[in-house]
């Protein structure tokens, strides 16, 4: 007991005494937020693709309540491989160049492809896909309480 | 290649703001199912799915019409500090969605495993509870049938006891009846003699006076002899209401009967049943004598024949002094008798009950003190006789 004592007292005075960087706690800077914010969404796309699957076989819907939240599990899909796709052009600076001005949007694709700058704007309206999904979700809803109130 | 900004504003703008309408409108839909079915899971699972895409169209569509409003009147600076806040929280919330999504499968397996357990246990419950029902059934009409087994067990050995007493009597008095028959018959037949030859009146009423007591003990003698010698009844096809009819104009001539109503309601589908009638008539004959002697000679006799589950049912009810409770167990045994000395014997009901017990028969009574006795004779449909003739 005595021996342990006295060899942790020795370590605490040599650490005191002889400071140094001790690179115990990783930073997190750089494209690390970006890369954790893609695969959240792939994480998001896959569980809700888990999600449309049981809802086509084991759980206890029927009907249209089940049609819709369905729809709903496909419009977040759909959002998810849009924002992930356009996520992953925003980073990619020397393929494109994105430049706002007032109400106007300069998108300029370095390797001159118009279908790339068109995909790029018409993937920006990404609320085209998602408010349907949310849509699609409150019918799932309100037909289940119906489906209850005709039980 | 330059677009115009305006469609993109317009859609991020009205998006977010619609994002926000239906995630509450989710959010308050699910939470009022759940009301409606707490105990539902996948609801609840929805529930909690509705939160978190609440939390994410929230701090999304917050983050996206701020970034709108901010680069419009040029505050690109402030949206860039703003900007990490924003994405983590929608990193966030969609990390916790899917989490959600994900291990609620679990949960919905865990759910199905405690709903079949469940179902199993109610499923034993509801047989358990048939069990038991049953058991107690089971118990309840055991318990009844071995509440009648031992009441019958009572009877016949109440019956055997009347049965072990009468054979007793039967044989002792048989014996003692044939030893003092004939002495008695020639006692009387010497007095007899002797009243023939006699002059003298005083002689005359002593002799009369031993003639009579005489008489009455072979009258006793001769009603042990009837009673010991039990035959075999002679059965043959009789009906009832004849034989009391019979009986009850043989005893209106009786002086006795001067002051007694008879009064009889014969029941029209008694059908002819195979008695020895004149033992019969001999039990009727001794009810409706107890009866007269229970009255007094003044009052009523009421008759009554009914057809009682396969048995006929014969009334003898009077209206005299009834049998007191402690009498009652024992009318029926031989040489019982409430009368005075020298009015009875005490057999004429030991005597009627062996009679009907040997119809297959069985003879119960009632009575009430002051009001009156009722004898119920029950005879049963018995055919026999005319199998045996065939």
């Amino acid at each position: 007991m005595k021996k342990t004592t006295s060899i942790c007292v020795i370590t605490l005075i040599i650490l005191i005494l002889f400071p140094d960087t001790s690179y115990s706690i990783q930073a997190h800077g750089g494209s690390e937020g970006i890369v954790v914010h893609q695969l959240g969404h792939i994480f998001f796309l896959f569980s809700l693709l888990a999600l449309g699957y049981w809802l086509k076989s084991k759980w206890a819907l029927k009907g249209k309540s089940k049609l819709y939240l369905r729809l709903s599990c496909l419009f977040l899909v759909l959002w998810n491989f849009d924002v992930i796709f356009m996520h992953f052009l925003d980073e990619q600076t020397e393929i494109i160049n994105v430049l706002r001005s007032g109400f106007e949007i300069s998108i300029i694709s370095t390797i001159n492809s118009n279908s790339l700058e068109y995909l790029y704007y018409f993937g920006k309206m990404d609320h085209i896909l998602c408010v349907p999904a949310l849509f699609f979700l409150y019918k799932g809803l309100k037909s289940i309480e119906t489906e209850k109130e005709v039980k | 290649m330059t677009f115009s900004y305006l469609p993109l504003f317009i859609i991020d703008i009205f998006g977010s703001v619609l994002m926000i309408i239906l995630s509450f409108a989710c959010l308050l839909k699910s939470i009022r199912l759940r009301k409606n079915d707490p105990e539902n899971v996948l609801i609840s699972f929805l529930v909690w799915i509705c939160s978190g895409l609440l939390l994410f169209a929230v701090s999304r569509s917050c983050g996206h019409i701020v970034k709108q409003l901010l680069l419009i009147y040029g505050y690109h600076h402030i949206w860039e500090d703003i900007r990490p806040f924003s994405g983590s929280v929608n990193t966030f919330a969609f990390i916790l969605v899917a989490s959600i999504t994900i291990f609620f499968r679990q949960i919905w397996k865990i759910h199905i495993q405690v709903l079949n357990d469940r179902k199993k246990l109610v499923d034993a419950h509801k047989e358990l509870v048939f069990l038991n029902e049953n058991l107690e059934k089971r118990v309840r009409e055991r318990t009844l049938k071995l509440e009648k087994e031992a009441s019958q067990r009572a009877e016949l050995e109440k019956h055997m006891v009347q049965a072990e007493k009468l054979s007793a009597i039967g044989e002792l008095s048989s014996g003692v009846a044939h030893e003092i028959n004939n002495p008695l018959g020639i006692i009387l037949g010497y007095c007899q003699l002797l009243l023939r030859h006699e002059k003298d009146t005083q002689k005359i009423d002593d002799l009369k006076i031993i003639e009579k007591h005489v008489k009455s003990c072979k009258a006793i003698v001769q009603d042990l002899l009837n009673f010991s010698r039990s035959s075999k009844p002679l059965k043959k096809l009789y009906s009832i209401n004849s034989i009391i009819e019979e009986i009850t104009n043989y005893v209106k001539t009786h002086s006795s009967f001067e002051k007694i109503e008879i009064i009889k309601y014969f029941s029209n589908d008694i059908p002819e049943i195979c008695i020895d009638s004149e033992k019969i008539k001999q039990v009727f004959f001794n009810l409706i004598m107890n009866a007269n002697h229970a009255m007094n000679q003044n009052g009523k006799i009421i008759i009554k024949t009914t057809c009682e589950n396969e048995n006929i049912r014969i009334d003898i009810e009077d209206t005299g002094e009834g049998i007191k409770k402690e009498n009652i167990s024992r009318i029926f045994d031989p040489f019982f008798t409430t009368k005075p000395t020298g009015k009875g014997t005490g057999l004429g009901l030991s005597v009627s009950y062996g009679i009907i017990k040997n119809h297959g028969g069985d003879i119960k009574v009632s009575s009430s003190l002051k009001k009156g006795s009722v004898f119920s004779i029950y005879l049963p449909f018995d055919n026999s006789c005319i199998i045996n003739e065939v």
